[in-house]
């Protein structure tokens, strides 16, 4: 890693670590304040994070795609992104970050663990179906984070009762349901691009769509769940504490997709 | 069932990741494993849990979901087709029953509120239509349509893409070709290392011929590869038709078949002559010799030999003996060692052009060249999977990124001007829609409907 861009880095997880205390502290003592503190060094880190991968990118030559810590630097960008952005829309919603923030940090402490060494785009990796699969397996799976924050708020709020200040400062639990539900399903039409993407790429890379290489089936079985989730809302009528139970529960799935299967080091996806 | 369904397969592609698959699983990690676990290989063999991509009970789940699909899809279209050339009145009492809904008062008649509610409507792009029924007039809204196609596209996608796949399964052929650079191979079931998949309904070979023209990788740092391109022509009765650089991820399309380029090596010339000079033996012999320092073998039947070799592309000795500088053959040295039978006859570095002694016989290596290997793919079900994977996202799109929502009203006279009940509902995102009707309100509010906001 280039000296600057340690710096960077560095700076933007002490920025997220302290957002992320401010987030845990403004839900726990229901401080309104706190939390609004933890926007501003998560929205600090953000812009920090940028200036890091701008200057890999520059670097590099390509965008930061390649290895378990330029995935984890690109995919906790894509979801804070995605949390700063509903901030726009929603900023009563801050407290979200409560889980958001701390599930980026663990990426980018797990990623910092693997190696973060600057590599070239090696041929496997030159193809336009990579950005387009790669990018939108960033949204779909930052989709699915904050939906599953989301979940978490509203099921905070359901269970306050109303009789907080904190709480009662939100949007009503409906509106909260409702975003975890669109999120999911941002989300699931990305990772359907993201597979369609990956099945072309697959073939002109490897002559075959599908390999049920541990990465793709994990993807699958993540999109299945997902999928699931989707029927249960739209045809069963699921809504509110049972949605969001699985909102978070289904979180599990982009968990192993995302670091287990790439721990294991075996499959197609391992490009040697 | 197709939640049980989904359930099914999702869980069977679960236990897919997690129990070793024949034929899939690394061979020898398979047979350790099977090894290692008689008991449970015994059980899981029997439940066919060892092979589920290939099992009976694996494509009766799929089958049944795919049947499913298609009965779900069918019934859903008719009510969708209704639905579409229907605009239903509600009642007062209907209306109110609705999420979202509100009554208002204005001194303006009847016409002119109808009117007001219309444009607003119209230019927040809902379909607007208007019933007069007596001194009632009804008001129905609607846009997001295309979102409950959305669904049937999505569904009807999966039927499409198996169709495919069982077109796939009975036209797609996959052969392994491997050529040297100068090398001329013909498109005929003899010039393939191997058949990687023969389609059930029979291949026919074209008969054209391929050359490799030249092969070149380029290394980041002389080791980690950044580009390799190949240089492929393609003859037809002798003449040149076509040349096009072959990339990894960029195949050559010929006459209905890919070559995908997959694997490369090194090709060293090797050339075996008698003491007086008779060629024994003379060839480029494609052997694996990537990474640096990985022995491969071949025999000269004819003269009873057998040798190991392993490359040195760019030479240099260390204190731990020879090693190499990068990937590039700057300074090719082979290392080798010759068996005749069971008897070591050489070992030893050999330079280009150097030779070994064997007796009364020299083997020289003449000459390096890299040999590529290409996956000739012949997939005429391309077009029916991908026009099911785009229908899926089109389906998929239109489904959860428009948001269907519905608005009544219902205008009526009253003593003192007009009365206005209106109501709407947005499925599955009513909360979120309460917003959108909120200003709707405040909007006719500002027109006099109902005094100030």
């Amino acid at each position: 890693v280039a000296p600057l861009e340690g710096w960077l880095f560095w700076a933007s997880v002490l920025l997220y670590s302290i957002a992320s205390i401010s987030f845990l502290g403004g839900v726990v003592f229901k401080k309104e304040r706190l939390a609004g503190y933890g926007l501003l060094l998560c929205l600090a880190g953000y812009i920090v994070q940028t200036a890091a991968i701008a200057l890999r990118w520059s670097i590099t030559g390509h965008p930061p795609i390649i290895g378990d810590y330029e995935n984890a630097l690109a995919a906790s960008w894509v979801i804070l992104g995605l949390f700063l952005v509903l901030q726009l829309r929603f900023p009563a919603l801050r407290p979200v970050g409560v889980a958001v923030v701390p599930f980026s940090l663990l990426m980018l402490g797990y990623g910092v663990t693997r190696s973060p060494t600057l590599q070239p785009l090696t041929p496997v990796f030159r193809s336009p179906w990579l950005f387009v699969h790669i990018g939108f397996a960033w949204l779909a799976y930052g989709s699915y984070v904050v939906a599953a924050g989301l979940a978490s708020l509203f099921l905070l709020k359901a269970r306050s009762g109303g009789g907080s200040a904190f709480y009662a400062h939100l949007p009503s639990p409906g509106v909260i349901d409702e975003l975890s539900y669109r999120f999911i399903a941002f989300g699931f039409v990305a990772d359907s691009v993201m597979m369609v993407a990956g099945a072309i790429w697959a073939n002109s890379l490897w002559g075959s769509y599908w390999s049920w290489d541990p990465i793709q089936t994990w993807s699958l079985i993540c999109w299945l769940v997902y999928g699931i989730y989707l029927h249960l809302r739209v045809i069963h009528g699921w809504r509110r504490e049972r949605a969001a139970w699985m909102a978070i529960a289904a979180i599990v799935t982009v968990i192993v997709s995302f670091w287990a299967t790439n721990y294991l080091g075996v499959g197609l996806h391992v490009f040697r | 069932l197709a939640l049980i369904l989904l359930g099914v397969v999702a869980l069977a592609v679960v236990l897919a990741s997690f129990i070793p698959q024949r034929g899939q699983a690394d061979p020898e990690t398979y047979a350790a494993w099977r090894l290692a676990n008689p008991f449970l290989a015994r059980i899981l063999g029997f439940l066919l849990l060892d092979r589920v991509y290939a099992s009976w009970w694996f494509y009766v789940a799929v089958s049944l979901l795919l049947v499913n699909t298609l009965a779900c899809t069918i019934s859903r279209i008719p009510p969708l087709l209704r639905q579409g050339s229907r605009w239903p009145r509600l009642g007062e009492q209907q209306i109110k029953r609705l999420r979202n809904w509100t009554a208002l008062e204005t001194t303006s008649p009847a016409p002119e509120v109808t009117a007001i509610v219309g444009n607003h409507l119209l230019r927040r792009g809902y379909r607007f239509a208007s019933e007069t029924v007596g001194n009632r007039t009804f008001i129905f809204a609607r846009k997001g349509d295309l979102a409950r196609w959305g669904s049937i596209l999505f569904h009807f996608s999966f039927l499409v893409l198996a169709s495919g796949a069982l077109f796939v399964q009975l036209s797609r052929y996959v052969g392994i070709m491997v050529i040297t650079e100068g090398q001329t191979v013909t498109e005929q079931r003899q010039d393939y290392l191997r058949t990687a998949r023969f389609p059930l309904l029979g291949v026919k070979h074209q008969g054209f011929q391929v050359r490799l023209e030249r092969f070149e990788p380029t290394y980041y740092r002389g080791v980690v590869g950044t580009d390799y391109v190949a240089e492929l022509v393609i003859l037809e009765e002798g003449r040149e038709v076509r040349r096009q650089e072959v990339r990894v991820n960029q195949p050559l399309n010929y006459r209905g078949l890919s070559f995908v380029l997959e694997k490369y090596g090194f090709s060293p010339l090797f050339v075996l002559e008698d003491a007086t000079g008779r060629e024994l033996f003379r060839g480029y012999v494609n052997l694996v010799l990537l990474p640096p320092g990985t022995k491969d073998f071949f025999n000269i039947p004819e003269a009873g030999l057998t040798v190991w070799a392993r490359l040195y592309p760019d030479l240099v000795m260390e204190e731990g003996g020879p090693a190499t500088r990068s990937l590039l053959p700057r300074n090719p040295v082979v290392y080798l060692e010759v068996k005749e039978g069971k008897k070591e006859v050489f070992r030893g570095l050999l330079p280009l052009n150097g030779s070994a002694v064997l007796g009364d016989r020299r083997l020289t290596f003449a000459d390096l060249r890299y040999w590529t290997q290409y996956q000739v793919i012949r997939d005429p079900g391309k077009e029916v999977i991908f026009g099911g994977l785009w229908l899926g996202l089109i389906g998929l799109t239109l489904r959860y990124l428009i948001t269907p929502k519905q608005i009544w009203g219902l205008v009526q006279e009253i003593p003192r001007g007009t009365r206005l009940i209106i109501g709407g509902t947005a499925p599955q995102l009513d909360s979120l829609f309460s917003e959108e009707f909120a200003s709707l309100e405040r909007d006719l509010r500002k027109e006099g409907i109902g005094g100030a906001p």
